[in-house]
């Protein structure tokens, strides 16, 4: 008999639905069943209840029932009560929740909360269970939202003498709880629903189908801008509930599939509702239709025909609409759609943007004729620009910072030295040790319709070393100004720069000027003196002339194109004449940039690449780079490599310019490199990410007296790393990194361990271990190479202290040849170290 | 008898298998608030290549129906944390106007407000430094168009409307329509 009556209880559940955790003291379980619309909720107590009554009657926002309880139900201890019971499957009833409170002994208030206003029926079943049926099918938005009268009103009772403490402590927590609720109430506004049609770069043609849909509400354009891309979110409105919303859309379905409902603030609504494209509740304007009877009279109508003509022809609009409407009052005759155009056109330049466009909607359906056809299409597409500029003007509250300079930059100063011992030998040798100051900053101020920029990055080194021949030494990277007019389009950029898009192959000191002609579309001129390095100034035996065309956001802003000619002299000779240009396409989860440089002079190919990067759906990320052409870059300039001469013009006292050009191209290989990556996210905070690069360069060919560079044969490099953040705490992070090289020269393999760690807020310990092998295959010599490092950095403010130690200690097996006066056993053991300290201040 | 028992049998197993939620409900015993939350909620991710080689910024969502005396609001909840060690660079973490989903070919804007206004504890736990939480409500129409999307992805847009985008790393937005 127990076994049967654990079977019907399970099978209860199984058939009534999910029971769920929470009961409550007074409820041993809260059964759901809907059938046909009609939801049961079954309230079943702990103990033995009694119904007394219920409020509101039939419908409301809230059902109170009111039950009398046994003293078994209080289980003998507080008769206070105030709980909570939710389960998922009440919302099957529309309840969002049951409260069960009691003030004294005896009496129990159950209430349950709708999520709308419901339809239901009370009763009590014999066996002391309390049924509620919810009839889900009624259309809340027509039952009343009535609520029971507040609790406090219901049972004023003094509380009972001996709890008169506890009973203080709950209503202090039913204060907290009331406030809680407001906070919950508050915070979620009252607004309005919209129905979201769609996010369009261009929203012109969706009004259009709008306005031949004749919606019935208001429509309005929300713009949304992410970064550089701009979107107009168009929107109907307004509904006060997602079920009227829901009308709406489903009647739009059609039209936009991927139309929702979303919340519109109240404060929105107002501005959207003022703004709207589209106005409810107003008659939208229509074309004139045939009303009339037809006649037969044609110098009637063509008189009404003539006499509106000659108004738009002597600019009187308004006298024109008269007769010309009159004409498309009678159906059926020749002039129906010449006058039409008229009677637009009449309207357009009358101010009646509305009712022209409705006539160029009309017209659209009349005509046949394909030219006819673009050129309504076209003026209708004007005037809904023209509507839709003036109305999304004022839609956005986007306020754009004008004329407000911006600073930004850092100053740094690091001392380092690096040394090294032989173990046998006990001298030091020091390799290098200096002070470097380095400087970036930049100002920037961005006007309604003037823009400038200017920037400097630079560096100063003092050597601390006798030995060094280059004594202190400074750089300048990059040093300009740049100047932007946004009305006409104009950029320019004066100073040490640097322009691959153009072709220019190093930095240079000179002028760059870019013109955006039309939106996509810009052409620019580059001509400067290069400089073969930031230490260096440009001097005038070297120019070049580059130009530049490009097309931006071709193939639905998927691709662009840009297309340099280059040219350079060097010492009065031909130094490097080049065309080429670069693609960009870009479409969703990968892109593919692909990159042409071919000298004319020369006939050679400098570099043919193309570049693929691909983000699959799970994650990972392929990249792939296939690049082929010459190396170094073919100049005539490369004729002076191993030459004792140090300009073309003092090679030209040996050498005629064929000459000098045949060198340049013998000083040059060809080389073709292929690699690809792979990055793979393995969980929430690990990194798996492998590369590989396979290179091959061809021998160069010997002469003028210089040797020929063999062959590399085929290099392989491998590397792989692993990478996991938040392991110990939220911003550690560790990384494992193994590296493989392998040409016809020698074989290394490096391993390394990285790890950082956070102390408190300001300081971070970073430790890191490498470990290398080196074997050259000629010489069969072999290296091990131990290199630990420890690095500390504490940030006070805006300023960075930075500390690095490292170590290196080598064990290197010397080949035969090399003779080492301190190695007896043919193994050179050397240690060594290094350390980094400075600060950078950024501001 | 034997029949019996394979029938309880049956019946416990669909029992178990009807708790299988993919939902948590707690309360808070302080305030009785009540919070329902799925049990995978979506994590999204950025890279920051400017500020981090490998620390990444995450923004997890859920829906969440927070109660209290029977009134009950359904919100989509945004926990934006970090593993960038922005303190070291002295960066600010990045301040959020607004959050745009893409779900398919839609664009879903939502206006948030700071969850600490409606509660003083984080509804659960989000394995991550989490440096803001926030909520904005749903409609039934949006939750629908988001659990049936296949794809999703996330700006956080800051006070000049730029953001990196938040790419779809885990969490199964498909068990949601039945929230």
């Amino acid at each position: 008999m127990n076994y049967l009556r654990t079977v019907l209880a399970l099978l209860s559940v199984m058939v009534f639905g999910t029971a769920q955790a929470q009961t409550a003291r007074f409820l041993e379980n809260v059964l759901v069943r809907k059938t046909d619309g009609v939801t049961t909720v079954q309230l079943r107590p702990n103990c033995r209840m009694r119904y007394i009554d219920h409020q509101p009657a039939g419908t409301g926002s809230e059902l109170r029932l009111q039950v009398s309880t046994t003293s078994a139900c209080s289980g003998g201890g507080n008769a206070a009560v105030n709980e909570t019971f939710i389960q998922d499957g009440l919302r099957l009833a529309n309840v969002t929740a049951i409260d069960i409170q009691s003030w004294r002994t005896g009496e129990l208030y159950i209430t349950l909360r709708f999520s709308e206003p419901s339809s239901f029926v009370v009763r009590q079943r014999a066996v002391g269970w309390i049924e509620i049926d919810v009839d889900t099918r009624v259309d809340p938005s027509t039952l009343a939202a009535t609520r029971p009268p507040p609790l406090d009103t219901v049972d004023p009772a003094e509380p009972e003498s001996n709890e008169a403490s506890r009973l203080a402590t709950l209503r202090a927590r039913q204060q907290r709880l009331e406030d809680l609720r407001r906070t919950l109430v508050e915070t979620s506004d009252e607004g309005n629903f919209v129905v979201q049609l769609g996010v369009f770069s261009d929203p012109g043609p969706v009004l259009s189908r709008l306005l031949s849909l004749k919606v019935a509400d208001s429509a309005f354009s929300r713009e949304i801008r992410i970064n550089d891309d701009l979107w107009h979110g168009l929107h109907l409105g307004f509904f006060a509930t997602e079920t009227t919303a829901q009308n709406a859309l489903m009647q739009l379905s059609g039209d936009f599939p991927d139309a929702f409902i979303r919340r519109i603030r109240s404060g929105d609504t107002e501005a959207a509702q003022s703004a709207a494209l589209i106005a409810a509740d107003t008659d939208l304007p229509v074309a004139v239709v045939a009303s009339r009877e037809a006649v037969t009279d044609a110098d009637l109508l063509a008189s009404l025909y003539e006499n509106g003509r000659q108004a738009v022809l002597n600019r009187q609009h308004a006298l024109a609409i008269a007769p010309l409407t009159e004409l498309l009052e009678y159906p059926d005759h020749a002039w129906r759609a010449d006058g039409r155009e008229l009677l637009a056109v009449a309207f357009e330049r009358n101010g009646q943007t509305d009712r022209a466009m409705a006539e160029y909607n009309a017209l659209l359906l009349e005509v046949t004729d394909p030219i006819a056809m673009a050129r309504i299409r076209a003026r209708l597409d004007g005037l809904e620009a023209r509507t839709l500029s003036e109305t999304t003007e004022r839609v956005s509250t986007r306020s754009v910072g004008l004329d407000a300079w911006t600073f930004d930059g850092g100053v740094s100063h690091y001392y380092w030295r690096n040394q090294e011992q032989l173990v046998e030998d006990g001298n030091y040798l020091v390799s290098s040790s200096g002070v470097v100051g380095l400087l970036n900053a930049s100002a920037r101020r961005n006007g309604e319709r003037w823009s400038l920029l200017m920037r400097v990055n630079g560096s100063y080194q003092n050597n601390l070393v006798e030995f060094d021949e280059r004594g202190d030494v400074g750089w300048v990277s990059a040093a300009f100004v740049e100047a932007s007019d946004n009305v006409l389009g104009l950029r320019a950029r004066l100073g040490r720069q640097n322009n691959r898009g153009f072709g220019v192959l190093d930095r240079f000191d000179g002028a760059t000027v870019d013109w955006k002609f039309l939106p996509g579309f810009s052409a620019g001129l580059s001509l400067g003196l290069p400089v073969d390095s930031p230490r260096f100034i440009g001097d005038s035996s070297r120019q070049f002339i580059a130009a530049r065309v490009a097309a931006e956001e071709l193939l639905d802003s998927t691709t662009s194109v840009s297309l340099f000619a280059h040219q350079q002299t060097a010492n009065g000779l031909l130094d490097r004449q080049a065309i080429g240009g670069e693609v960009l396409y870009r479409d969703g989860d990968y892109s593919v940039f692909g990159l042409l440089d071919y000298d004319a002079s020369y006939a050679v190919l400098n570099t043919a690449l193309v570049n693929l990067n691909w983000r699959f759906r799970n994650g990972w990320t392929l990249t792939s780079r296939l690049q082929a052409g010459a190396r170094p870059y073919l100049t005539t300039r490369n004729a002076l490599a191993g030459q004792a001469a140090v300009s073309l013009e003092q090679l030209g006292d040996s050498y005629t310019e064929g000459q000098i050009r045949r060198l340049a191209r013998d000083r040059t290989a060809e080389n073709r490199s292929f690699a690809m990556g792979l990055s793979i996210p393995l969980g929430d905070r690990m990194d798996l990410s492998a590369d590989i690069t396979i290179n091959n360069t061809d021998a160069t060919v010997a002469s003028g007296g210089v040797a020929q560079i063999p062959a590399t044969g085929t290099e392989l490099f491998a590397i792989a790393s692993l990478v996991t953040t938040n392991v110990l705490g939220a911003i550690d992070l560790f990384r494992v990194s193994t590296q493989y090289q392998q040409s016809d020269w020698r074989t290394s393999t490096h391993m390394i361990l990285d790890g950082r760690f956070a102390i408190g807020r300001r300081l971070r310990l970073t430790t890191g271990l490498r470990v290398e092998s080196h074997e050259r295959t000629v010489s069969g010599e072999e290296q091990r190479v131990l290199a630990p490092s420890i690095r500390l950095q504490y940030r006070v403010s805006r300023t960075l202290f930075d500390l690095e130690i490292g170590g290196r200690w080598s064990d290197r097996d010397l080949p035969p040849f090399e003779l080492n006066p301190f190695v007896d056993d043919g193994s050179e053991l050397t240690y060594g170290g290094y350390i980094n300290a400075g600060y950078r201040l950024e501001f | 008898m034997r029949w019996l028992g394979i029938l309880v049998f049956l019946a416990i197993t669909a029992c178990a298998a009807s708790n299988n939620s993919p939902f948590v409900s707690t309360v808070d015993d302080q305030t009785g608030q009540s919070v329902v939350y799925a049990k995978s909620p979506l994590t999204f991710v950025a890279n920051r290549p400017n500020l981090s080689q490998v620390g990444k910024d995450y923004l997890v969502i859920s829906p969440l129906r927070a109660s209290i005396q029977g009134t009950s609001r359904n919100y989509l909840f945004f926990a934006l944390g970090s593993t960038i060690d922005r303190a070291l660079m002295d960066a600010s973490v990045p301040s959020v106007r607004s959050i745009i989903l893409r779900v398919d070919g839609q664009l879903m804007s939502f206006e948030t407000t700071k969850w600490s206004a409606l509660s003083r504890q984080a509804p659960f736990s989000v394995d991550l430094l989490v440096h803001e939480m926030l909520v904005a409500e749903f409609t039934q129409s949006e939750m629908a168009l988001i659990t049936r999307a296949d794809s999703l992805s996330a700006w956080l847009l800051d006070d000049n409307d730029r953001s990196p985008e938040y790419r779809l790393l885990g969490g199964d937005h498909k068990q949601w329509d039945q929230f």
